[in-house]
């Protein structure tokens, strides 16, 4: 993948499918330790130990549709390969944790790309999911809760008009990595 | 005779609007994006951005998006299903932003299935 974000949107797709209803997403970027941080939290069925196990090996699926599971163990090579991190914690029933520290500046590390379209993606088309979402970046927060946001209005979040103020509103604020 | 006049029609145009936005999901047009590992390297990211691109410039208020996750056929993503209320279930094979802008056009809006790009029927 050619993007970071399409490799977040992979992982948090993983919480959507676990049948998460609440989906924590932290991007933060360290100026000083030069780390770039990611840190995915969800209240989905979580995974066994034994399931844990596997995550890492391509060939392991808990799907039935096909026999690989791509997503994160290609998130896990692109961060071991820069020197990084990736610890998971998982409970059944109770939900999974992603944590994966990167240095941001390892040329092997492809750039950030479409955040605010994955983040627009994510919100829009799981309506009954709710988002916490946290961005630091040199020195700027953006925090973004839906449920903040379906409480502040009275029309659906994937309504053409909360679609194109949430358009607006991600690309002035989610620019410039 | 009592006839209709322009304020009853006002009448009927809003009590209409106001169900068409009180429907349930289910009395919406749907169209499902794939979004597995697959479906996200074949570009099925940028294709759910030009849909809603579409949704948001048309005002389109009775149609729903959501996502899947892989069905097993990634060697066709990025994969959209269209299901107009009432009609089938229409699956798109390799759909491209400009695909997804067509689709949007010529099935959602005008009810016309892009019958080049389809991959099977339900």
């Amino acid at each position: 993948m050619k993007e970071l974000s399409l490799h977040i949107l992979d992982i948090v797709q993983n919480s959507i499918e676990a049948n998460a209803k609440n989906i924590y997403l932290e991007i933060r970027k360290d100026l000083q330790k030069g780390i770039l941080y990611i840190i995915i939290k969800d209240d989905g069925k979580g995974m066994s130990k034994e399931i844990l196990e596997e995550i890492k090996n391509p060939f392991f699926t808990s799907r039935t549709t096909r026999k690989v599971g791509l997503g994160v163990p290609l998130f896990y090579e692109l961060v071991k390969n820069c020197g990084g991190e990736v610890k998971i914690n998982s409970e059944v029933g109770k939900g999974t944790e992603i944590y994966a520290e990167v240095p941001f500046l390892c040329v092997d590390l492809p750039p950030m790309g479409n955040l605010s379209g994955t983040i627009l993606g994510l919100i829009v088309t799981n309506p009954d999911i709710d988002f916490e979402i946290k961005i630091v970046k040199n020195g700027d927060e953006v925090n973004i809760s839906t449920k903040e946001i379906k409480r502040s209005i009275d029309i659906p979040i994937n309504s053409p008009e909360v679609i194109s103020f949430l358009k607006e509103f991600l690309n002035e604020n989610l620019g410039g990595w | 005779m009592k006839k209709l006049t322009l304020e009853d029609l006002k009448k009927i145009k809003e009590k209409t609007q106001a169900e068409l936005e009180m429907r349930s999901p289910e009395g919406k047009d749907k169209i499902v994006v794939h979004m597995g590992t697959c479906g996200i390297a074949a570009g099925a990211r940028e294709t759910l951005l030009a849909i809603l691109d579409e949704i948001e410039k048309r005002g389109l208020k009775n149609v729903v998006v959501t996502q899947a996750g892989c069905i097993g056929l990634c060697e066709y993503e990025p994969l959209i299903s269209v299901q107009k209320v009432g009609g089938p279930k229409v699956l798109y094979k390799y759909v491209t932003p400009e695909k997804a802008r067509k689709i949007i056009a010529q099935h959602v809006v005008n009810g016309q299935v892009v019958s080049e790009d389809v991959l099977s029927t339900e």
